[in-house]
């Protein structure tokens, strides 16, 4: 594969992960305003949702493993020494739009970051009092005991 | 404090809120009226730093209610239909009980009781001691009366004073909901929650609705608004008191503070009461004083105009008095339907019966009554002019009758024992009559010349002794005839029989005769074809009797007429013509040759004569009259003053049996006659078990008795059903507000398992998230 072909198929990729990180976020966010609703129903639909979107990373990271094991025998470096932004600084002229990607699938990914710890604390949080409450006030006063009467 | 620290602080804060929540609903799973709360969370505003928004995680958006308002104004209705039919239906039992059908201290079964010893003393009307049976039926009866009346006369001051502590429940109601209005206002617009007081005032609404019928409208600012009948009784920030007052026609009222005029209130266990008091009770205590009122009437009728055995009265007092309707100071001017009596008159004539305690002799007179003209003054005059007999009304107004010694008088509908007690029927005297009624045309001066006891002498006609002379009535002129000196003192009289004037000898006797002479009056009399003949009397007389019992309805006279001169039981085809009150005759005795003197002979209706020897003048126009009748007080004169009455009294609440007879049983008057062994009397007390009466739809007493209780229990078996109905209703609405409002333990806790299981995976996710977006920075 020639460097330009490379380039070329790694700006693919940062595009499809781009989207990718974009897409999560709404996921979460949705998730988000379902925890702060106390929607049940909607939390455990964002969760299988959440799920189908986390099946499609897989194969996004192959394809980035195999992009940076192909920049790093052009480059002669070892493949896990790269980023993003030494492979800009290499290909200097040409690297196209991969800089301008990389900026966008910072921010993308920081803001998906930033959502997920939030709402991973508030979770956190929520799921600790539920336990401790169902533990205080459930029938047999333990856990596992609990059955719904029309279940 | 870190931007990180403050979110996850608002997180905890929000679920804490949560679980606080979840744990007010769990402690109140039991609590009526308790709704369930939910916690609604809302994303907290982000805050800017240097420039950029970041989120501050969750925040409390509110704690709600899981209420159904249209819901709850429904169920706050139908209460109040339940405290209506609750309220009336507990006093409706109390009532049911009260008349205690069939138990044997009830009404009916006294009433039988006393039906049943009448029908035992009917077998033996002298018998002491059944006659004691009938009276004390009848006190007992009474007694029963009066306490039934009492008791539902008692129950409308109960009600009253039920409604006035219900009312005082209203209005500390009606402050408690003003108060929560003002602190669910206070708390919205500090953005508190105010589930908890809302439901307070839901029950307070509620348990106002149990109590009258209620409208609730948005008073604004979290408050309500609530009309009684229209009228404001909470407002936003303020109540006004009920207060239960007597309208213009002086009948209980509601008025609340805030309005004009009175608030009707129809719903509620006020509403119920009151309709209660003003429809139900009524009905019922009505029932009974109309059941009363009739028995005592219809009773009385009876038995006041019957004998006792041992005869006659030598005194009575009536019942009841004479009112000074008038305010004159005086009663005895009254008009008798005007005169306060309890019970109605009419126009009619009362019998009255006086008889000699050593003879025998009764002698019957009759009074006529005006009920709207006729005095009591009128009564007392025309009662003091029989002889033997005086009446007085004392100084409270209640009328007395008093006999002379060796006297008695009744009012029954007995027979004169001697119907020509003026002898001029074959009597002794000399008597004679020219038949005419009048009136007489004579003129002021005129003379009628008459020899009688051996002297002759002129009795004049003034017209100063009549009401007008030209039109002068066989009594005004009998009344002059016998107020001449000479005429008194030569044994000559005049007397009127059946309207007729008869002049005639005091004494009896073959030699006993008087002589019209002439006068200038002697044409006008009608007496002229009788001047110069001699009326002589005769030493037999036919001394008529009466005997038999009236068998007829309503009033007769029968009038004896001989239709030639002749001797008893001697003259050939002699013949007595018995004529009716309208002058049809109703029979022809045959009395001449083959009549033995003495024997009875059957005349109309029950009615028999017999006739002594002696000598009939037809052509001296022998008669007499008797006067037959089945009800000696048309006018219910006996009834209404009470005179010889069995109960006094004229309602449920008064009624009682008369003093003397409770205390002597011997007064019952169960004879028609006085004489021993009749019982008349008894008959016709015993008659009115049955008889049918106007003013009770036509129905005995006994049946509209039976009427009254059968209504009763109609009216509570409908009320019952309506309240088990409403009931159901007002079950299936409560179930509906529980199912929306009420907290189901099971299910709290399956909902909080269930976020508890959604919180696991998104944290799950969420971590796969964190590990792979940390991959990615990592190469960027």
């Amino acid at each position: 594969m020639s460097l330009a072909s490379a380039v070329k198929e790694l700006e693919q990729y940062l595009e499809q992960e781009i989207e990718a990180q974009r897409q999560l976020h709404a996921v979460i966010a949705e998730q988000e305003r379902a925890v702060l609703r106390g929607d049940t129903a909607t939390l455990t639909g964002t969760a299988a949702e959440l799920e189908r979107e986390l099946s499609g990373g897989v194969a996004r990271e192959r394809i980035r493993r195999r992009l940076l094991e192909e920049f790093g025998t052009h480059f002669t470096v070892a493949p896990r020494t790269l980023t993003l932004s030494s492979i800009i600084e290499r290909l200097g002229p040409h690297a196209g739009r991969i800089g301008e990607l990389r900026q966008e699938l910072r921010e993308a990914t920081g803001e998906l970051m930033k959502t997920s710890r939030k709402l991973s604390s508030v979770a956190k949080y929520h799921q600790g009092i539920v336990s401790e409450v169902l533990t205080l006030l459930s029938p047999e006063g333990g856990e596992g005991a609990l059955v719904h009467v029309e279940a | 404090m870190s931007i990180g620290l403050g979110t996850g602080l608002r997180a905890l804060l929000a679920a804490q809120v949560g679980l606080d929540t979840v744990g007010h609903n769990l402690a109140n799973a039991n609590t009526p009226g308790y709704s369930r709360q939910r916690v609604d969370l809302t994303q907290a505003m982000p805050t800017s730093v240097r420039g950029i928004l970041i989120g501050q995680g969750v925040d409390i958006g509110s704690i709600s209610r899981s209420v159904d308002n249209l819901l709850l104004r429904r169920i706050h209705s139908q209460v109040s239909v339940s405290g209506r039919l609750n309220a009336q239906f507990d006093h409706m039992v109390e009532v049911e009980a009260f008349f205690s059908e069939p138990a044997d201290s009830s009404i009916g079964s006294l009433m039988d009781g006393l039906f049943t010893e009448l029908a035992s003393l009917g077998g033996s009307p002298n018998d002491g001691i059944l006659k004691g049976g009938v009276v004390r039926a009848g006190v007992e009866l009474s007694a029963r009366m009066r306490d039934l009346g009492s008791t539902l006369g008692d129950i409308g001051g109960t009600i009253v004073q039920e409604v006035k502590g219900q009312i005082e429940e209203v209005n500390r109601l009606a402050d408690d909901i003003a108060r929560l209005n003002v602190a669910i206002g206070e708390q919205l617009s500090s953005g508190v929650s105010a589930s908890d007081l809302l439901d307070q005032r839901d029950r307070a609404l509620r348990a106002l609705s149990e109590l009258v019928d209620i409208r609730t409208l948005d008073g604004g600012d979290g408050s309500v608004r609530v009309t009684v009948g229209g009228n404001t009784i909470v407002g936003k920030a303020a109540a006004y008191d009920m207060e239960f007052t007597k309208d213009n026609t002086g009948a209980l009222a509601f008025q609340i503070e805030s309005a004009t005029g009175y608030v009707s209130i129809t719903g509620g266990s006020i509403g119920g009461l009151m309709e209660f008091q003003e429809g139900f009770s009524p009905q019922f205590s009505e029932g009974l004083d109309k059941i009363a009122y009739n028995l005592i009437r219809e009773f009385n009728r009876a038995h006041s105009t019957g004998v006792p055995a041992s005869g006659g009265f030598e005194a009575l007092q009536a019942s009841y008095a004479f009112q000074d309707a008038d305010g004159d100071g005086t009663v005895t001017d009254e008009r008798l339907s005007f005169s306060g009596l309890p019970f109605e008159l009419t126009d009619g004539v009362l019998h009255l019966n006086v008889s000699n305690a050593e003879t025998g002799e009764v002698v019957k007179h009759k009074i006529a009554i005006d009920a709207d003209r006729t005095t009591v003054q009128d009564f007392l005059d025309s009662i003091n002019e029989i002889p033997e007999l005086s009446a007085n009304v004392d100084s409270l107004g209640v009328l007395q009758l008093t006999s002379d010694a060796g006297y008695q008088f009744d009012f029954s509908s007995r027979l004169e024992t001697n119907p020509d007690r003026l002898q001029t029927f074959g009597s002794g005297r000399a008597s004679v009559t020219n038949g005419s009624p009048g009136p007489f045309a004579l003129t002021d001066g005129d003379t009628l010349d008459v020899t009688a006891g051996g002297s002759s002498f002129s009795i004049n006609f003034s017209s100063a002794d009549f009401d007008a002379i030209a039109e002068a009535t066989p009594e005004e002129i009998a009344a002059v005839i016998n107020a001449d000196p000479n005429a008194q003192a030569n044994g000559f009289q005049a007397v009127t029989v059946d309207g007729a004037l008869y002049l005639q000898t005091v004494g009896a006797g073959s030699n006993q005769s008087f002589t019209i002479d002439g006068g200038t009056g002697v044409a006008a009399l009608g007496l002229a074809s009788l001047v110069g003949t001699p009326i002589a009397g005769s030493d037999n007389a036919v001394e008529p009797q009466i005997g038999g019992s009236y068998t007829g309805t309503g009033s007769n006279e029968f009038t004896f007429v001989p239709r030639t001169d002749g001797t008893i039981g001697t003259t050939a085809d002699l013949a007595v013509d018995v004529y009716n009150s309208a002058g049809q005759i109703v029979t022809s005795l045959d009395v001449g040759e083959g009549y033995v003197p003495g024997t009875e002979l059957a005349v109309s209706e029950g009615i028999t004569v017999s006739f002594g020897l002696g000598e009939l003048s037809a052509s001296h126009g022998d008669r007499f009259s008797v006067d037959v009748t089945d009800n000696s007080d048309t006018a219910d004169l006996l009834v209404a003053t009470g005179l010889n009455a069995f109960f006094t009294g004229s309602s449920a609440a008064d009624m009682d049996v008369r003093t003397d007879l409770r205390q002597n049983s011997e007064l019952l008057s169960t004879s028609n006659t006085g004489v021993v062994g009749d019982n008349g009397g008894v008959a016709r007390m015993g008659a009115v078990q049955n008889l049918q009466v106007d003013e009770l739809n036509g129905l005995s007493v006994n049946l509209f008795y039976g009427q009254v209780v059968g209504s009763l229990g109609f009216e509570v078996s409908t009320v019952s059903q309506a309240l088990e109905a409403n009931e159901s209703l007002l079950g299936s609405l409560d179930q509906r507000a529980q199912q929306l409002s009420g907290v189901n333990v099971d299910e709290e806790l399956v909902d909080m398992l269930e976020f508890e299981q959604a919180f696991q995976t998104a944290a799950r996710y969420l971590s796969v998230v964190n590990e792979l977006g940390q991959e990615i920075l990592n190469i960027i």
